[in-house]
């Protein structure tokens, strides 16, 4: 009986998981592509073409679960060891999600780019006990606003 | 420095890969399966190993909640059946220190078993069907050889190993696995044997019954009457775990030597229950 439940719900956990990943992944691509120009720079200074530019933070906030079937995946992988790729592609849609959400905010803003970018990843584990539940994501950084631009889109 | 133009497009599946991790969750749980297979078979095997080193002491230390447990309705019968059974105790060399137990029972079923602390169950049953004390003593010969093999605590062995690797991996309580076998040990429960504890125990027997009648005359008579009772659906413990009747009858009449030797009767306590062929009814048995 037990046994049927947790087949049950490794069942649910990977055709849920699965569909979601998948439209997810298509998602991040497609508005990667239409985000390109916005450029993002990691660097801790404005580069001199920006020098004349206003800034104004700009975040982007995520929080993806995790399944049942990648959690599982997860602790039989834990008993070897290894690349855990079931947590992988969780932890890069949810940085990927929280980069494109803050560009989503820096247009905005009218930005041009934003410079200074930085993640913070937490673990909202909620009632998973000592397992992951889910992931936070969040991504921050300085917009770059055109003088003469700012506001223009709010 | 100066800006780039565009972000980077990096290649996927280079941060995450683009598998489902199904393949790579049937790997690693047919691994695990197998290393649980491999564990239970080596423990179990240890189990049974170790069990029989066990002092007898302690193991009737564990039954002993058996004893208060079954009031016989026959005192009469059942202290005909203790004196049958330490006659036969002696035939088959029973160690120092451990002595058997017999209890009757009033299941209509025929039906007897060695649980742990040498006690041996007898179901009033059993003893209305068999015509003669030979049958009858080859059964209990049967059950004190699983005693002096200490086949019920390797069988208690087997399945404490069990439960608790079972319980390992299901991630429940340890605590409950061994307290569920410990608390089963206490009551007359039916251990399963293996095929070859059955058939060491009907070797035993037999060489028992030799060394107590002088020959194993009217041993089959029980083995005969569950292969005519095969088809009917009573739960017959005996039947399930032990070798073929036909198989066992086999083994009896290669060691039948004299044929037409003379059986005892049953005693006449014995034969109050329904024994001796006389009062048996004759549909009964089908």
């Amino acid at each position: 009986m037990e046994l049927i439940l947790i087949l049950v719900l490794l069942v649910v956990g990977f055709v849920f998981g699965r569909l979601a990943e998948k439209r997810h992944y298509r998602r991040i691509r497609r508005r990667e592509l239409a985000y390109r120009g916005l450029v993002v720079v990691p660097a801790r200074s404005p580069p001199r073409e920006y020098l004349h530019h206003d800034s104004e933070l700009v975040r982007g906030n995520v929080v993806v679960s995790v399944d049942y079937f990648k959690s599982t995946l997860a602790m039989l992988r834990n008993l070897v060891g290894g690349r855990v790729s079931a947590y992988e592609s969780l932890l890069d849609r949810g940085r990927r999600e929280a980069v494109l959400r803050m560009q989503e905010q820096a247009r905005q803003f009218g930005a041009d780019a934003v410079f200074n970018m930085r993640f913070e990843t937490s673990r909202v584990s909620g009632n998973a006990g000592s397992g992951l539940g889910s992931i936070e994501v969040l991504a921050y950084g300085t917009a770059l606003i055109p003088k003469d631009r700012e506001g223009a889109a709010s | 420095m100066k800006a780039p133009r565009r972000n980077p497009q990096p290649p996927e599946g280079v941060n995450s890969p683009e598998t489902s991790g199904l393949g790579e969750f049937l790997t690693l749980a047919a691994g695990l399966a197998v290393a649980a297979v491999v564990v239970t078979a080596v423990l179990v095997v240890a189990a049974q190993r170790l069990a029989p080193l066990v002092p007898f002491e302690w193991e009737r230390a564990v039954a002993r909640g058996v004893e208060p447990g079954v009031v016989s309705q026959y005192p009469q019968a059942r202290d005909a059946l203790q004196a049958l059974a330490d006659e036969l105790a002696v035939a088959a060399d029973l160690p120092e220190g451990m002595s058997v137990r017999v209890h009757l029972t009033d299941q209509a079923v025929p039906n007897a078993f060695a649980t742990l602390g040498g006690h041996v169950i007898v179901t009033r049953g059993l003893v209305a069907t068999l015509s003669s004390e030979n049958a009858l003593a080859m059964v209990l010969a049967h059950e004190i050889a699983h005693v002096k093999h200490r086949d019920p605590v390797r069988a208690l062995g087997r399945s404490a190993v069990i439960s608790l690797v079972w319980a390992a991996i299901s991630g429940a309580t340890g605590q409950s696995g061994v307290q569920e076998v410990l608390g089963s040990a206490g009551l007359m429960t039916v251990l399963s044997f293996n095929r070859d504890m059955e058939r060491a125990a009907d070797r035993a027997a037999l060489d028992a019954l030799r060394a107590h009648y002088g020959h194993v005359a009217g041993a089959g008579e029980f083995f005969r009457h569950m292969q005519q009772r095969r088809g009917d659906a009573g739960p017959v413990d005996l039947l399930r775990t032990h070798p073929r009747s036909a198989e066992r009858l086999a083994a009896i009449a290669r060691r039948t030597r004299a044929a037409g030797a003379s059986l005892e009767p049953l005693p006449p306590p014995l034969q109050a229950l329904g024994g001796g062929g006389s009062s048996r009814p004759s549909g009964a048995v089908k």
